[in-house]
């Protein structure tokens, strides 16, 4: 004889306590106060095209006289290293006395279909660094770069070694052919020059598709199913808002940046293979003799470990150290338990290589 | 509670609060509505967020309204089953209810993901027959499009490019149909993930079930995906339907009209672009030359300044 696997009155309680939490988060998410992001205060201290560049304020003492520039991803947008001043990742680092700058890319339009990785890398990217050189009066500047932004910084720093003291990679792909990228395999036989040729710029919609496309179970029935609980209190709804403002904040791509980049990084493995040029400059990663801190995180779904990893033995630093957060792709930044490590641990890594 | 003092959202808990005991006692249950229908009549306002985060909240709202609702409804079909009958109801049979619950929804999410959405939209909650109709009516639609065109307006190279038209249409109907295969396969296995895990790990709530369904559909979903042949038939439908998108641009150019071409217009702003990199060079050039003639002059103030040390050891430096 088989036996109901929940009774009637199992049933009863669970939904009214979901009934309940719906109706709550409903009212809470009414009531809920402006939701503002990027709380931290900043200045702009460079600007071009669409591109700013902030230095953050900070009433501490530094602890490191060589400044830190933050080199996010142009895929969505910086301000999730700032979403609320209590979880602020660059807060956590002003607090502990980093001088910290950040990279704002805007949003590409039409007129910047033809930017490409020279634009990004020698152009923007190199006068970002010159820019922070010069506002703090240091001959050489940290380089942090995130996730797509970790790509850009490493190929910056091998092509100006000398700009760079010491660089920090967060999330970031190094080889992409590890089996277990599912984004790689993926867009391996997507024609990406029918793409851009058809299209242009990328819709930044288009990306946030093919990130949902990874986890589409988890990214909706779930997320939705533990949205009222999620939103019970005014703080917690204020955080889900947040995030999702930022998740659904996807910049669109310059066209043939994006080309460039699948067609390098995703396509032809460049840094494995040793064969990523920016306009025409070959780029060898055994060029860079800085000390490295490569960040990750063990459950990413975006860039797996082993992605991350595969930069251990590939540059000509003789100070190389990794640190594995255990979290996701964005967890690293804004998990609770990240936060307690993540920037106290970069905070340190630098002050001690400050010299 | 006096009814007038009642929110909206208190008379709904009440209205299942009465529907769920009566369900629970065997009674006959009150017409009750459902959340979707709550949020349309009580949509979210506030005064205190832009208006783009309001409609993301809007968005957002909607989203697990149809999410809560097939959850509530779920509960309510397993406790009519629970009241009618406590020895029919097993695991088996709630693996299948999951999966006739859970197939549409999964479905119109999977051929979300695919960017169909960005050409098509078939009303209401399609499944994937649905969505297979649209795609169908959208490449006649552009067939019948193509062919209508004067053959004065339309160049001797377009014309080449209008032969593939069909050859596209074609690969990317097929292409969706094996998607549409492997998208059964993946529910499938769903179904025999969750057996065989139920089996071990009987489901403490509903909730906890609806959680392990999603870990069985993402298993099956990655171990599909993961396969070379999923992966062709995902890069076959990209790109035919980009195939398809560019001749539907190159067919509606507004040669006729006089407006510049998209070809004309592409150029100009590379032409900008081109333009934009050289000054962007040049900055840096003088910028770079700037440093090297203050260092230069820094260098030659040095010099040719007097020394200052006290005289008679000039000569020796």
């Amino acid at each position: 004889m088989t036996r109901p696997v929940f009774t009637a009155q199992q049933l009863f309680t669970e939904i009214s306590q979901f009934n309940q939490q719906l109706t709550d988060s409903y009212r809470t998410l009414q009531s809920l106060p402006e939701c503002t992001v990027g709380p931290s205060p900043k200045d702009c201290i460079h600007t071009e095209d669409k591109l700013q560049l902030y230095k953050y304020r900070s009433e501490v003492k530094q602890s490191c006289q060589t400044p830190l520039l933050i080199c996010y991803a142009l895929v969505n947008r910086p301000y999730m290293l700032d979403l609320d001043k209590q979880g602020s990742f660059i807060t956590r680092l002003t607090d502990s006395g980093i001088p910290v700058y950040l990279i704002d890319w805007g949003y590409p339009d039409a007129a910047d279909r033809y930017l490409d990785m020279d634009d990004y890398i020698n152009g923007y990217l190199h006068n970002c660094v010159e820019q922070v050189k010069h506002h703090s009066g240091q001959p050489k500047i940290n380089l942090l770069g995130i996730c797509q932004g970790g790509c850009l910084s490493l190929t910056y720093t091998s092509l100006f070694p000398d700009n760079i003291k010491n660089l920090i990679t967060m999330v970031t792909p190094i080889d992409f052919h590890t089996p277990d990228n599912m984004l790689s395999h993926l867009i391996q036989q997507i024609n990406v020059d029918l793409m851009v040729d058809t299209l242009g710029n990328i819709p930044g919609q288009m990306l946030n598709d093919a990130y949902a496309a990874l986890m589409p179970m988890r990214l909706s029935l779930q997320k939705y199913l533990n949205m009222p609980a999620q939103c019970s209190t005014e703080q917690q709804a204020a955080n889900f808002l947040r995030m999702e403002k930022w998740i659904n904040d996807s910049p669109d791509q310059a066209g043939e940046m994006f080309r460039e980049f699948v067609t390098q990084f995703f396509h032809n493995n460049g840094f494995i293979n040793n064969s990523v040029q920016v306009s025409n400059q070959p780029v060898s990663l055994k060029q860079i003799r800085q000390p490295i801190l490569n960040v990750f995180g063990r459950y990413d779904h975006l860039v797996p470990p082993a992605a991350s990893k595969a930069l251990n033995g590939l540059t000509a630093s003789d100070d190389y150290q990794a640190l594995e957060i255990k979290s996701g792709h964005i967890g690293v930044f804004v998990s609770q338990k990240s936060q307690q490590t993540v920037a106290p641990a970069i905070s340190q890594w630098l002050t001690a290589r400050d010299q | 509670m006096s009814q007038h003092n009642q929110t909206p959202s208190d008379l709904w808990l009440e209205q299942q609060q009465a529907f769920w005991q009566a369900l629970q006692s065997g009674q006959p249950t009150p017409p009750v509505s459902d959340w979707q229908t709550f949020i349309q009549q009580n949509p979210y306002r506030s005064a205190t967020q832009n208006d783009e985060l309001s409609q993301l909240l809007r968005d957002n709202q909607q989203l697990a309204a149809e999410f809560a609702d097939l959850y509530r409804h779920f509960a309510a079909a397993q406790a009519n089953t629970a009241h009618a009958n406590n020895d029919s109801e097993n695991l088996q049979t709630l693996v299948s209810g999951l999966h006739t619950l859970l197939d549409e929804k999964a479905a119109s999410l999977f051929a979300r993901n695919w960017q169909l959405s960005s050409l098509l939209n078939p009303k209401g909650q399609p499944n994937l027959q649905q969505w297979q109709q649209a795609l169908d009516a959208f490449l006649q639609q552009l067939i019948r499009q193509a062919d209508s065109l004067p053959d004065s307006i339309v160049s001797p190279g377009h014309k080449e490019q209008l032969h593939t038209f069909r050859e596209h249409g074609q690969n990317c109907r097929d292409a969706f149909s094996a998607l549409n295969e492997d998208y059964r396969q993946i529910l499938e296995q769903t179904s025999a993930n969750l057996t065989q895990q139920l089996e071990q790990h009987p489901p403490e709530s509903l909730k906890h079930l609806l959680d392990q369904w999603t870990d069985c559909y993402e298993k099956a979903y990655s171990q599909r995906v993961f396969t070379p042949e999923y992966q062709s038939r995902h890069a076959a439908f990209n790109n035919s339907l980009l195939e398809i998108i560019k001749l539907q641009q190159s067919i509606s150019q507004p040669f006729a009209t006089g407006l510049v071409s998209q070809q004309a217009y592409q150029q100009s702003l590379k032409q900008q672009h081109k333009l934009r990199k050289q000054v962007r060079t040049q900055q840096q050039t003088i910028a770079r030359l700037e440093q090297r003639l203050t260092q230069l002059e820094t260098q030659l103030t040095g010099m040719t300044e007097p020394d200052k040390h006290p005289s008679g050891t000039e000569s020796r430096s």
